[in-house]
């Protein structure tokens, strides 16, 4: 084909080049130049240097923030990612009636926060709830979960909340790998003899670390930037609890506007993402299988 | 003979305990589906709990589990006509239906430029758009709220729906695989036919993708059907309200008066539309997205 005809690529990506420059590069710059000024929507920018940071890193209210997403992140990812290893072998079992546990494990990610929030709200009430009520009938509890005031337990009850709704989706990728792997491997290792936990440790688990560390990325910096979860849990309760984006959102949305105090929060979750993003990807040749 | 040492062991099998539930052969594992099973009832208990709550009598019944004592569909009327959950449902399903037509049309359309042709910048330009993949939401939410707000956008739908006009990365990249799929003689038999670049992308191209573009439409009706942040920063007249605003709204308004089965019933009406599509499709969509996932 000619080299002109080939110039139509540009046409069609074109809509994307906007993309760049009005939704990405003209954002990225405004929020640069926030951060260095006093703004609330109302009265002109005004330059103030370094202060909003300064001001930022000053808070204990944003370290509390960020040791909580931090700790809601790696808690969620590392029990999200272990149990769908698990339940991807158990469902790529060759029986008819697995596809409806597919379907069953898959049906949570579906619904959209707020609902769930409203039921697991229920289900976790300290006045009465259901769950206290079975953790009762074997002798454990009462817990407050998401009512306590203890940041920990707040955050294990998120936890528990968002691996149930969260889980089927990584099962599904991870259940997409397990069925991509040649069947030779399975075969010999059968006819050697190894039982199912060997085979799984050092066949399986090995040749699907791809897929984990895709989903361990992109999991990880999800959960970092997290807002719904924490904002529907835990208004209401009468306990503050902030992680990040939800910092960012009471700076921004909340009774005034603080874009210049908001995007220098923004900026510097972002540089904490980038680092572990980064750090990952360091990491990645250690523990990682591509050879398969 | 291999048939005589059979006959001879045959009396010393008789002694070996017969294989009951648990260690009888068989070509899957028992115990990883008895695990299986006991997950989905795990799974599926918040939906059983919630449907029954919400045609409960009161909540008292909620909390002591008295489970599908009354058959209050009443619930579900004052939560649709009197609490006006139909205008939010109306206003979330205008935003889907338009960001579906965007969604559609500028990842077909953009990731075909990537994948049929070898302008120069192809490989820098797709380099730009894995990038913004990896560019965190957090520092982009402030500054286009800014944006909207100079333009005059906030509390139009403008905000929610214009960004899909523009192409996602992560599902530009995964069209692209699509794409990349069908093979390049049926372009070149078509532009010797003389067709138009544009029709061969609209009357080839797109209907070979189908199967993908049909988990697209579904990954944006979930998502705009579920999202909360959008709605949350950008409407703010209560007539705008999409169905995942106002359950917020609703939790903190019913959770003090005390009307647990009203709140059920809004909650179950806010989780039962993407659970009743999926159970219709969800053949097409798992191989869709798994497919997705192998490809990306």
């Amino acid at each position: 084909m000619t080299r002109r005809h080939q110039n139509w690529g540009w046409f069609f990506v074109s809509p994307y080049i906007l993309h760049i420059l009005i939704f990405t590069l003209t954002p990225l710059l405004i929020s640069l130049y926030f951060a260095f000024t006093r703004y609330d929507l109302v009265n002109p920018p005004r330059w103030v240097g370094l202060q909003n940071f300064s001001r930022v890193i000053k808070a204990d209210q944003t370290w509390e923030a960020f040791r909580n997403v931090w700790v809601y992140a790696f808690m969620l990812e590392s029990i999200n990612i272990s149990l769908a290893c698990v339940l991807a072998v158990l469902l790529n079992q060759k029986i008819k009636t697995l596809s409806l546990f597919r379907v069953i494990y898959y049906i949570p990610t579906l619904t959209p926060m707020t609902a769930v929030t409203i039921v697991w709200g229920r289900l976790y009430s300290p006045k009465g709830g259901v769950l206290n009520t079975i953790l009762g009938f074997i002798g454990l509890g009462p817990f407050m979960f998401t009512y306590s005031e203890h940041w920990l337990e707040i955050i294990a009850a998120t936890v528990i909340m968002c691996v149930w709704k969260g889980v089927g989706g990584s099962t599904l990728y991870l259940m997409a790998a397990v069925q991509a792997l040649s069947e030779d491997v399975m075969e010999a290792a059968d006819i050697d003899g190894a039982s199912p936990t060997r085979k799984f440790f050092k066949i399986t688990l090995p040749l699907i670390t791809p897929t984990i560390f895709y989903l361990l990325i992109t999991g990880i910096s999800g959960a970092l930037q997290t807002f719904e979860v924490f904002y529907l849990l835990t208004q209401g309760t009468g306990h503050d609890m902030y992680v990040v984006n939800s910092l960012i959102y009471k700076m921004m949305w909340g009774a005034s506007s603080d874009v210049g105090q908001a995007s220098a929060l923004g900026w510097t979750s972002f540089i904490f993402i980038a680092i572990v993003t980064y750090a990952q990807k360091k990491y990645e040749k250690k523990w990682v299988h591509y050879d398969a | 003979m291999p048939n005589n040492i059979a006959m001879n062991s045959a009396p010393a099998e008789k002694q070996v305990k017969k294989p009951n539930f648990f260690t009888k052969r068989r070509d899957y594992n028992i115990w990883g589906v008895l695990v299986l099973a006991l997950g989905s009832i795990i799974m599926i208990f918040p939906f059983v709990f919630a449907f029954s709550s919400s045609l409960a009598n009161n909540a008292q019944d909620v909390y002591q589990m008295r489970w599908f004592q009354g058959w209050n569909w009443v619930n579900y009327k004052t939560v649709l006509i009197e609490a006006e959950m139909f205008k939010y449902i109306g206003n979330t399903l205008i935003i889907t239906a338009i960001n579906m037509i965007g969604v559609v049309l500028s990842n077909s359309f953009i990731a075909f430029g990537f994948a049929r042709y070898e302008f120069k910048g192809n490989q820098a330009m797709f380099f730009a758009v894995l990038c913004t993949m990896f560019l965190p939401g957090t520092v982009m939410q402030v500054p286009m709220f800014v944006m909207f707000n100079t333009v005059g956008a906030i509390d139009t739908f403008i905000p929610l729906t214009i960004g899909s006009f523009f192409g996602g990365a992560g599902t530009i990249f995964m069209m692209r695989q699509c794409y990349k799929g069908i093979p390049g003689a049926l372009y070149e038999a078509a532009m010797i036919d003389g067709a138009h670049p544009l029709y061969i992308w609209a009357r080839i191209y797109v209907p070979l993708a189908r199967g993908f573009i049909f988990t697209m439409c579904l990954n944006t009706f979930r998502g705009c059907w579920n999202d909360l942040f959008g709605p949350l920063i950008y409407i703010t007249s209560d007539s705008k309200r999409t169905l995942s605003l106002a359950l917020a709204n609703f939790n903190t308004k019913y959770e003090a008066s005390g009307d647990i089965p009203v709140l059920m019933a809004a909650a179950v009406i806010g989780m039962a539309p993407t659970i009743i599509i999926f159970c219709f499709v969800q053949k097409q969509f798992i191989a869709g997205m798994a497919s997705a996932a192998i490809k990306g």
